[in-house]
């Protein structure tokens, strides 16, 4: 009895220290102004289809491992300081997406990030806030709810929109139906 | 006389001695007071108290229940250490970082594209463009949104 008690409590402690290099990144990310909080997705649409969190350390590898065949866009990531993505797949306008975005969209509002893009339509919801200072892009938020799919975005860092841009055509990557790469 | 003498002075100590000893079985008890009392029971205590502050530390000195997760939490505390350490990412990781961040793009360029398509409907072909070209200074719509836009 004892014994499995000690068991429980000692699966219990090392699942929580395998969780905390993944939960330090995401904490490390949230001190950036250029951060958001999406809040719980997880509620609203369930499972993520695709889930990306590339933190600081791996864009300073890819940058410098970008450096020869790409300077542009080893420059671009090496002032990111982090890319969040959250794709779900929906069957219909989920209940409370709406909502959510609202929510979020007041909230990016109230914490000084600018409105860029609003569609508002019954079919489909898309929302693109800057953070910007100084005339300075210090992040980029898209949210876009439509009836099959919810897509959430956050770029974090110094972005100069044009050269993200330019990098987006060079890699050039086709998503297929689930939001993979077609190509790879 | 001298016998006397000798005989007196042991009667007159025998006196002394008799009357010291009724005297002190006239002594009473003094009690002392309260909160002396409260004082002077805490002391053998506070002493044990002392003693035993640090004798945790000491070998052997454990107590017996403390002992199993004494000993459970040090691997725990060398796996935390050795996951706190920054990992350094392999080739792999780089490269899936690199997948990650294409993809990422290509999410970023599918809702621009997206937002476009939407401009055009409500405002049709001509000013979307006007609309989007102001809105490319911000947005990075790339070379692909604007072919797909053309078919």
């Amino acid at each position: 009895m004892k014994t499995s008690m000690i068991r429980k409590i000692l699966i219990a402690c090392v699942t929580a220290l395998m969780a905390l290099p993944v939960m330090a990144q995401e904490d490390a990310l949230k001190d950036y102004p250029g951060y958001v909080n999406f809040g719980e997705l997880g509620a609203v649409f369930g499972e993520p289809t695709v889930q990306i969190s590339v933190g600081e350390s791996l864009l300073g590898l890819v940058s410098s491992l970008s450096a020869s065949e790409d300077p542009e866009a080893a420059e671009l990531f090496n002032r990111l300081n982090g890319v969040r993505v959250n794709v779900f797949e929906t069957d219909g306008m989920a209940d409370g997406a709406v909502d959510l975005v609202k929510d979020v969209s007041s909230r990016l509002s109230d914490h000084g990030w600018e409105s860029v893009v609003t569609v508002n339509s019954n079919d489909e919801q898309v929302r693109v806030f800057m953070m910007i200072n100084d005339g300075q892009v210090e992040g980029i938020t898209v949210m876009a709810v439509e009836d099959t799919e919810a897509v959430f975005v956050n770029v974090i860092g110094s972005i100069n929109p044009e050269e993200l841009g330019r990098v987006m055509e060079n890699f050039d990557i086709d998503l297929d139906d689930n939001g993979h790469d077609s190509d790879g | 006389m001298k016998k006397d003498n000798w005989n007196d002075m042991t009667g007159n100590e025998e006196a002394w001695e008799t009357q010291i000893d009724a005297m002190m079985e006239q002594l009473t008890v003094e009690k002392a007071p309260a909160s002396l009392s409260r004082r002077l029971k805490r002391i053998p205590g506070e002493e044990r108290r002392k003693e035993n502050r640090w004798s945790w530390l000491i070998p052997g000195q454990f107590p017996r229940w403390a002992m199993a997760p004494a000993f459970a939490a040090v691997p725990l505390l060398v796996l935390a250490v050795v996951l706190m350490q920054p990992r350094q990412p392999s080739p792999a990781d780089v490269e899936q970082a690199r997948q990650d961040l294409a993809i990422a793009f290509a999410y970023l360029d599918k809702v621009g594209y997206r937002t476009g398509s939407e401009i055009q409907t409500v405002l049709g072909g001509e000013l979307r463009h006007s609309v989007k070209d102001n809105l490319s200074e911000h947005i990075p719509f790339t070379e692909q949104s604007r072919k797909e836009e053309t078919i």
